[in-house]
């Protein structure tokens, strides 16, 4: 027996868009009211809430039954469908806009909407369109013969601006919560946000694949980033520099959350600059003692080695052999310094940051100490 | 050699007086609780940590007048390696464990006259019955070891954890076990102190209800 559920209007796909914590409640879309959705309008559906929607959402649901006897058949499609999709280099991806109901203008609202922020719509659209597309454009109207005068605006200048946007707030953030740690490590982690990966990843998940406007597709991990360094600078734009930075806040530095940063960058010589830095602060030279020690003889033996300065314990360190031991005691005191140890605080996001915005826009330009200076009576204590 | 990220959850440093023989810690060196997060390289912080869970520990044990029998219930989990948080009966986690003085083990009642150790080489009219001193007589070793074989579980990994007890009939002990060592296990039973151990100042000064006068003459 045929399930299907009654529906008025066949053919109708509705997304769920759902929005930052900015105290809106998700708003539900459907190709009918896209058309109408304007700012009066935005108020009929300001209140509603995703529960409440679900009784107004028209789905087409079908009960997938088959005969047995189809098995066979559908099993040689897939066969066939894989080895042909092997040969052309994987299977056969549509970008969402050839899909039924695109529309792109109901798309970039709900983009806004979806991060909670307010873009003007000029810069918004050009943040999100290519000189690569534009270029296709021109050139396929002026193959038909249609004189081009397209108004679109690319968005070099606006990534370019962006990506200074970017750097100077992640800089900020970065010195504000790592008040400890010399400006390497800071530079280190800087340069793991604003590394296109990264970019790319942010980009991706929030919905660029399908907004921006380029030639090539499936789009490359450049026109990701440049779009998101963009969109960065239209929201400085539009709403303003405080609320770029608590986009990049919320973006793009929460990347860092469970990553240890001490991959990221530790010193080429951690003995070297332990003892270099207890020398600068006046303390006496580190002295390694064996703790403790298991199957020195066996091929897992295990050595603990514990790092004293003036008969006070700083650190310890494990290895399989002692030399390993000792360099990790080394690298553990100089994390204990930077508090930047396995144990240290959460990073803050959010509402953590409320009281300290001032202070992260004013370390933007203030690079932290080198290594090479480093001493602890001259780093600020902790903000958070 | 391991390229499995293992997340700790928690550590358990262990503080040893001295070197060696200390019997007041008696735990695992460094034990997390680990999860497979995901195969990827591992950063040096994380590679140190990994081996120092997973390494074995070297434990030594006084067998002098202790019972083998309580003795291989205690003995046993360490060489099995349940004493740990990261136990698993496939992990193979189990630590190291020195017995010395076998020869000196104390077996209870008339068990020395009575405990037979039966035996079968397999062919017609193999089998031997042994008793327990008789058995003593020819391998001080071999009573605590089968002691210990019964109190570890019977299953597949047996055979892997008696490799890892070394069982030495004096106090005695090669120079590369000994260097080996890392903890010591305490002794099932409290060995009493023999009156030749105690020295004359003890003796003297120990609290007496009662004492004979100078001048009394014991018969």
């Amino acid at each position: 027996m045929k399930f299907q559920a009654k529906c008025n209007m066949r053919n109708q796909t509705i997304f769920a868009i759902p929005t930052r914590n900015t105290n809106q409640n998700t708003q539900w879309f459907t190709n009918q009211n896209t058309q109408q959705l304007t700012n009066r309008n935005i108020q009929q559906f300001s209140n509603v809430s995703i529960y409440t929607s679900i009784t107004a959402v028209n789905v087409i649901s079908k009960r997938n039954f088959k005969a047995h006897w189809v098995a066979p058949t559908l099993r040689e499609l897939k066969r066939r469908k894989v080895i042909e999709d092997d040969l052309n280099g994987g299977p056969k991806i549509f970008h969402r806009s050839t899909f039924l109901e695109w529309n792109y203008d109901a798309e970039i609202f709900a983009f806004s909407n979806r991060l909670g922020e307010k873009f003007n719509d000029l810069s918004l659209r050009a943040a999100l369109t290519h000189k690569s597309y534009i270029e296709r454009e021109t050139a396929r109207l002026s193959d038909i013969g249609v004189e081009s005068n397209l108004q679109f605006q690319d968005n070099e200048a606006l990534s370019q601006k962006g990506g200074e946007l970017l750097s100077k707030f992640t800089n900020g953030y970065l010195r504000a919560v790592f008040t400890q740690v010399p400006e390497e490590l800071i530079r280190a982690m800087h340069d793991f946000l604003t590394s296109n990966p990264t970019l790319e990843t942010v980009a991706r998940h929030i919905g660029l694949g399908d907004l921006m406007l380029c030639a090539d597709f499936p789009c490359k991990t450049e026109t990701y980033v440049k779009s998101f360094k963009a969109i960065v600078a239209a929201l400085a734009e539009s709403s303003g520099e405080e609320r770029a930075r608590i986009f990049v806040q919320d973006l793009v530095v929460t990347q860092l959350y469970g990553q240890d940063v001490n991959e990221l960058w530790n010193p080429v010589d951690p003995v070297g600059n332990l003892t270099a830095i207890l020398k600068r602060e006046g303390k006496a030279e580190p002295e390694f003692r064996l703790i403790r020690q298991a199957g020195s003889n066996s091929i897992l033996g295990v050595y603990y080695v514990g790092l004293y300065s003036d008969k006070n314990f700083i650190s310890e360190g494990a290895g399989e052999s002692l030399e390993v031991a000792k360099e990790m005691a080394a690298r553990e005191a100089l994390k204990k310094f930077f508090r930047t140890e396995d144990s240290m605080r959460a990073l803050p996001f959010g509402r953590q940051l409320k009281n300290i915005q001032s202070k992260i826009a004013q370390l933007e330009n203030q690079p932290n100490i080198p290594l090479s200076e480093w001493i602890s009576e001259k780093v600020m204590s902790a903000v958070h | 050699m391991f390229q499995y990220q293992i997340s700790i959850v928690a550590s358990f440093p262990l503080i040893l007086e001295k070197i060696g023989f200390s019997s007041k810690s008696n735990c695992y060196m460094f034990c997390g609780c680990p999860t497979i997060v995901k195969k990827r390289k591992m950063s040096a912080t994380k590679r140190v940590q990994q081996w120092s869970t997973f390494s074995r520990m070297w434990y030594l044990y006084d067998a002098q007048w202790q019972d083998p029998f309580h003795s291989a219930k205690v003995l046993s989990p360490y060489l099995t390696g349940q004493n740990k948080p990261i136990y698993h009966p496939l992990n193979d986690c189990g630590d190291h464990v020195v017995v010395i003085n076998s020869q000196e083990i104390a077996l209870r009642g008339d068990e020395w006259k009575k405990r037979v150790y039966f035996h079968h080489t397999g062919y017609p009219r193999g089998a031997s019955w042994t008793l327990a001193w008789e058995l003593h007589q020819k391998d001080p070793k071999m009573i605590m070891r089968k002691a210990v074989f019964k109190a570890i579980t019977s299953n597949l990994v047996r055979r892997t954890c008696i490799e890892r007890l070394h069982i030495y009939p004096g106090s005695e002990i090669p120079e590369e076990i000994k260097s080996n060592l890392s903890g010591q296990i305490r002794p099932v039973m409290p060995v009493p102190k023999r009156l030749q151990e105690y020295s004359k100042e003890e003796i003297e000064n120990y609290p007496k209800v009662f004492d004979f006068p100078n001048d009394y003459i014991l018969r």
